[in-house]
């Protein structure tokens, strides 16, 4: 029924503290195609990582509960009526995910080639000799030199960036349809994020994987994604092509975080722009826009009620109550162009 | 890796030394001496005859070098109480019976203990897990020797015997009978210990990101327990096992007296009542000798599960 290889439909995603119930996700709808790489964009409790999470099952029931008419769908099937043999399956083969921190994602105790060796030999039918020369081949894939010594040494003895390169091949071990990169560079200093970044696209560009790109560093994004996705509590605020995302931002978050981001040619030595407060308390989250208590253009009903999509274009859309023709009569039009592109 | 062996060698033997050293001075400064221990009154002419036989009557820094000398030789001297038995002959025929219990209540309590640590760490608020708090909280509040007594009241007298001890030419059922009951005395503490420790230690590497990443392969849950999560929440048992071990393999003589069971840490204490100085000096130097035995052990065990240390020792630092 769809052309996408991953489907997500209005995902809800809730915690269950002492405190109440967290509604980390509130309704996220995202779709990804074969091979096409879609970034993830947000800052720090967002829902992005639990999103990401949810797509491989990995989300631990209790405490936390995945609401009955959420949908993920991988190929037309909803994963989450999976059984815990389907998700095995499913995990590392289908779909597979590299974490954020490489220092703490490999098991300490267990040879590098032996936790590659595993996620092979998890899902085909190969002797383990054969598994050995995938890994070696694997490691030479990802850059690492002398891969055939490299095998046999333990985590410890790989700088971060080499042990990401790990992560990277553990993923890659089964030729994932689908590979969730949960950002990956944000332990790595910054030439290494650049090398570990371009070592991403090629793969996606050889293998033909589609890749979900988490990060809050709209920087990371910009060379590597087609499509961005930007969400901010729990919410997708605002999604579209790269161009139209950074060019043309619909939203003021979307605008407000494209101002965050650092400009090293900037030569007016401008001071950083921050966006004032803090997020809302998903544990009571708010009514109207999530946004609203931090936006500078806030109105009364961004308070009382969420908005709805707008289409800018095909790919492009926004949810913001300064696209609903009534904020047009309320503003003007000119106030609202100034506004959306950042005056 | 011969060098670290040697090492630790040369450290044990002055341990050891140190060890003696502070038992030989310390021994002698306790009130009472051999010939005023036993319920006898003693003549003064037979007390100064045994003092010149021990060579009691020397200087204590001329009879410290004569200990030292005979020790070299291998010989720990002959028991005060006991004429004619020689040290080495007593530690040879007490020992086993020790070893046994010990070894027993030691992979007892490291079995269960291992198995209702991960048990309760998998299952944490549930039913399971308060068990688990409950089973180490009697075993770390109530001592041994109650709780060998309450066995002996409750569980002894229909297949188990109250005390005795394996004898020569038993059959496993027999063995099995006579060692329960003071096996599960001595077990209790190691249990209610390894069982919190491993609980929490478990759910330390249930927490680690490399979990995830093996649980996102698509490992079973069977398969992240055994080959993700056993081998690195063990390690940190391993540094209280290993001198938990010592202890029980040499200390149970409180759980010896009560089942009556010929080991040598009933015997330790009687040396030390009889004022047994070879005695007390043989059995002090041979517990401690086990006890670096097993932090040794403990050491290699350590680089045996982490690669880490294997490293570090295998470059000398």
């Amino acid at each position: 029924m769809s052309e996408h290889l991953l489907d997500i439909e209005n995902l809800k995603v809730s915690f269950h503290t002492y405190a109440g119930e967290v509604q980390a996700v509130r309704g996220v709808s995202l779709k990804v195609n074969a091979g096409e790489c879609i970034a993830v964009v947000g800052e720090s409790g967002s829902g992005k990582t639990v999103t990401s999470k949810a797509v491989l099952g990995l989300i631990a029931e209790p405490p936390g509960e995945i609401k009955k008419d959420s949908r993920i769908l991988f190929e037309g099937k909803n994963i989450l009526d999976f059984t815990e043999k389907e998700w095995r399956n499913f995990r590392g083969k289908d779909a597979a995910m590299i974490f954020q921190d490489p220092m703490t994602s490999l098991n300490p105790t267990m040879k590098v080639g032996k936790q590659i060796m595993e996620s092979i030999l998890l899902h085909n039918k190969i002797s383990k000799q054969e598994a050995k020369e995938r890994a070696i081949e694997l490691l030479r894939q990802v850059n690492i030199p002398n891969p055939e010594d490299r095998l046999n040494q333990y985590p410890y003895e790989f700088s971060g960036g080499m042990r990401q390169r790990v992560v990277i091949a553990i993923a890659l071990a089964c030729n994932p349809k689908l590979m969730i990169a949960d950002e990956p560079t944000t332990a790595l200093d910054v030439t290494i994020q650049a090398q570990i970044m371009k070592l991403l696209k090629e793969i996606q560009k050889k293998n033909n994987t589609a890749v979900i790109m988490i990060t809050h560093d709209l920087g990371v994004v910009a060379g590597m994604a087609e499509y961005i996705t930007v969400m901010y509590a729990g919410c997708v605020v605002e999604s579209g092509k790269v161009e139209e995302i950074f060019h043309n931002p619909q939203h003021p978050y979307t605008s407000a975080l494209l101002k965050a981001v650092p400009n090293m040619e900037n030569e007016n030595k401008s001071e950083l722009q921050i966006i004032p407060g803090t997020p809302p308390d998903l544990i009571m989250p708010p009514k109207g826009c999530g946004f609203a208590s931090r936006c500078r253009y806030c109105m009364g009903i961004c308070k009382e009620q969420s908005p709805d999509f707008t289409h800018v274009s095909e790919s492009h859309k926004a949810a913001c109550w300064l696209h609903h023709p009534m904020a047009k009569k309320v503003l003007g039009t000119e106030d609202i162009r100034r506004v959306l592109e950042n005056e | 890796m011969v060098k670290y062996i040697l090492k630790k060698i040369i450290y044990m033997i002055v341990t050891l030394w140190i060890i003696l050293t502070v038992t030989f001075f310390l021994m002698y400064s306790m009130p009472g001496d051999p010939t005023q221990a036993s319920a006898k009154v003693l003549p003064e002419a037979v007390q100064k005859n045994l003092e010149a036989k021990w060579g009691l009557d020397k200087p204590l820094g001329e009879q410290y070098v004569i200990y030292l000398k005979n020790l070299i030789h291998g010989n720990m001297g002959e028991s005060y109480m006991t004429p004619g038995l020689t040290a080495n002959q007593a530690i040879e025929e007490r020992f086993p019976a020790s070893l046994q219990l010990g070894l027993q209540a030691v992979a007892v309590s490291l079995i269960l203990g291992l198995i209702l640590g991960i048990l309760a760490a998998f299952n944490r608020g549930k039913w399971i897990d308060f068990v688990t708090i409950f089973i180490a909280i009697l075993g770390v509040s109530i001592p041994s020797f109650v709780f060998a007594a309450l066995l002996q009241k409750y569980a002894a007298g229909g297949i188990f015997p109250i005390i005795g001890w394996v004898t020569e030419g038993m059959g496993l059922a027999d063995i099995f009978k006579y060692t329960a009951l003071p096996t599960m005395a001595a077990a209790i503490s190691g249990i209610a210990t390894y069982s919190r420790f491993m609980r929490s230690s478990v759910l330390d590497v249930l927490g680690a990101d490399y979990i995830l990443l093996a649980k996102s392969k698509g490992c079973s849950r069977f398969q992240i327990i055994w080959r993700h999560v056993m081998r690195n929440a063990i390690t940190p048992i391993i540094s209280i096992v290993a001198p938990q071990i010592a202890a029980i393999v040499t200390g149970s003589f409180v759980i010896e007296r009560i089942f009556s069971i010929p080991g040598l840490g009933r015997y330790y204490v009687d040396s030390v009542n009889g004022r047994d100085y070879p005695m007390i000096l043989a059995t002090t130097l041979f517990f401690s000798m086990i006890f670096i035995i097993c932090m040794v052990g403990m050491d290699i065990l350590y680089a045996v599960v982490d690669p880490r240390v294997r490293k570090s020792i295998i470059d000398g630092n």
